[in-house]
């Protein structure tokens, strides 16, 4: 009588087998890195959108100019002051993300009260690779744009 | 021993298409219920997104109108039935002035006597005379809502002189109708023998997303104009 035959895997088998994970995962892992990325730096500007909306409203409502300061770099912040009611401050929630600059005057944007108008600028926020640009479109509309020169997020429009 | 054919154990050609046929199956199912959610999710967004920049300029209108007519000179005591303010125009953009309902309001205050409250009145700083950047205005134009930023000093012309932006994002959102309803009424005769007419403004806004004209909202708001208008 023969030996009974052991059946199961090779170590060669299984090393074949890590291995391909091995490489299906190392080609996966940048792209995963990259989605992320993105969306930290979405997260911050649809944050800052519905903040710079909200002080519009509020400044319309108290028929009372309300004003939003900003203060660049990695370890950013910005400061809403509403004319009743306390301050809110808003601080970077990822390190990777960086307000690198605004284009409004003194840092400072101010709503009328009014018309609800305020400085047709912006703040740009930015990330390893990717760059967006919040802006105040004809000093009317809030809106999240590409700005010229960066790599393009494909759900916001170019500035 | 080695001559005797072995049973073959295994799965049947036919066996195999079975579980084929029913693993695709199960695919299908899970993967329309995946699609189905993401796309519910995203169409809450953009629902969520017309709701809110169709209301915030409703809110800048509705406030903005209430103000129509304000005029620096009442607070000096000044004859009422000259208040160069008074009127409120709707009709629709290219259509002449003087209609009852339209797609376009123009409408006048006293801005730059904003800070006359109080008497003293100083005419060298408060100015109760019409200005240029004292007429406003809402209008639809293709598809998006647009607000006068500054013009000229008359309510009359086409709903086309001078300088209007965009105040809805027409690349996201297109604006279906905007229209403005004035109803005047209340008409009675003041102590000066003057005639006083209470205005109110009913504004509609319909908006659909760009992307997806199954996703709407629509507002509605009545607005009363606070300075009534006084004729001799």
């Amino acid at each position: 009588m023969a030996l009974l035959r052991q059946k199961g895997f090779t170590v060669i088998e299984l090393m074949i087998v890590i291995a391909v994970i091995g490489i299906l995962a190392a080609i996966a892992a940048p792209s995963f890195a990259d989605m992320i990325e993105r969306n930290k730096l979405k997260q911050a500007a649809e944050g800052l959108k519905s903040d710079l909306e909200w002080a519009r409203s509020e400044s319309i409502k108290q028929s009372c100019n309300v004003s939003i300061v900003f203060t660049t770099g990695s370890n950013w912040q910005y400061v809403m002051t509403p004319c009743t009611g306390t301050a809110k401050t808003v601080t970077s929630t990822s390190p990777t993300v960086t307000l690198s600059a605004t284009t409004f005057t003194a840092n400072t944007v101010t709503f009328d009260s009014r018309r609800g108008g305020a400085e047709t600028a912006g703040a740009t926020l930015t990330t390893g690779n990717y760059q967006v640009t919040v802006d105040i479109d004809n000093g009317r509309r809030v809106r999240i744009c590409n700005p010229v020169n960066s790599s393009a997020i494909n759900a916001y429009e170019g500035c | 021993m080695m001559n005797k054919t072995p049973r073959q154990n295994g799965f049947t050609l036919i066996e195999l298409m079975i579980a084929m046929l029913i693993g695709l199956i199960v695919m299908a199912a899970v993967i329309s219920i995946y699609i189905i959610t993401i796309k519910g999710s995203s169409n809450a967004v953009k629902s969520a997104r017309l709701n809110q920049d169709i209301s915030v300029v409703m809110l800048i209108m509705t406030n903005d109108i209430r103000r129509a007519g304000y005029w620096g000179g009442a607070i000096i005591d000044a004859n009422l039935t000259t208040n160069p303010f008074t009127d409120v125009m709707v009709r629709d953009v290219g259509a002449t002035a003087g209609a009852l309902s339209g797609n376009c309001i123009t409408y006048s205050y006293d801005a730059d006597a904003w800070e006359v409250t109080i008497p003293p009145y100083d005419p060298d700083t408060d100015s109760i005379a019409p200005s240029a950047n004292e007429y406003y205005g809402f209008r639809l134009v293709n598809g998006a809502i647009q607000i006068k930023t500054s013009g000229t000093t008359s309510l009359a012309p086409a709903c086309g002189d001078g300088v209007w932006v965009n105040a809805t994002d027409s690349d996201q959102f297109t604006i279906t109708n905007l229209l403005f309803e004035l109803t005047a009424d209340n008409t009675a005769t003041n102590s000066s023998g003057n005639t006083v007419t209470a205005r109110q403004i009913e504004i509609t806004i319909d908006g659909e997303v760009e992307s997806d004209d199954e996703i709407s909202a629509s507002l509605n708001e009545f607005v009363k104009i606070r300075n009534n208008l006084i004729v001799p």
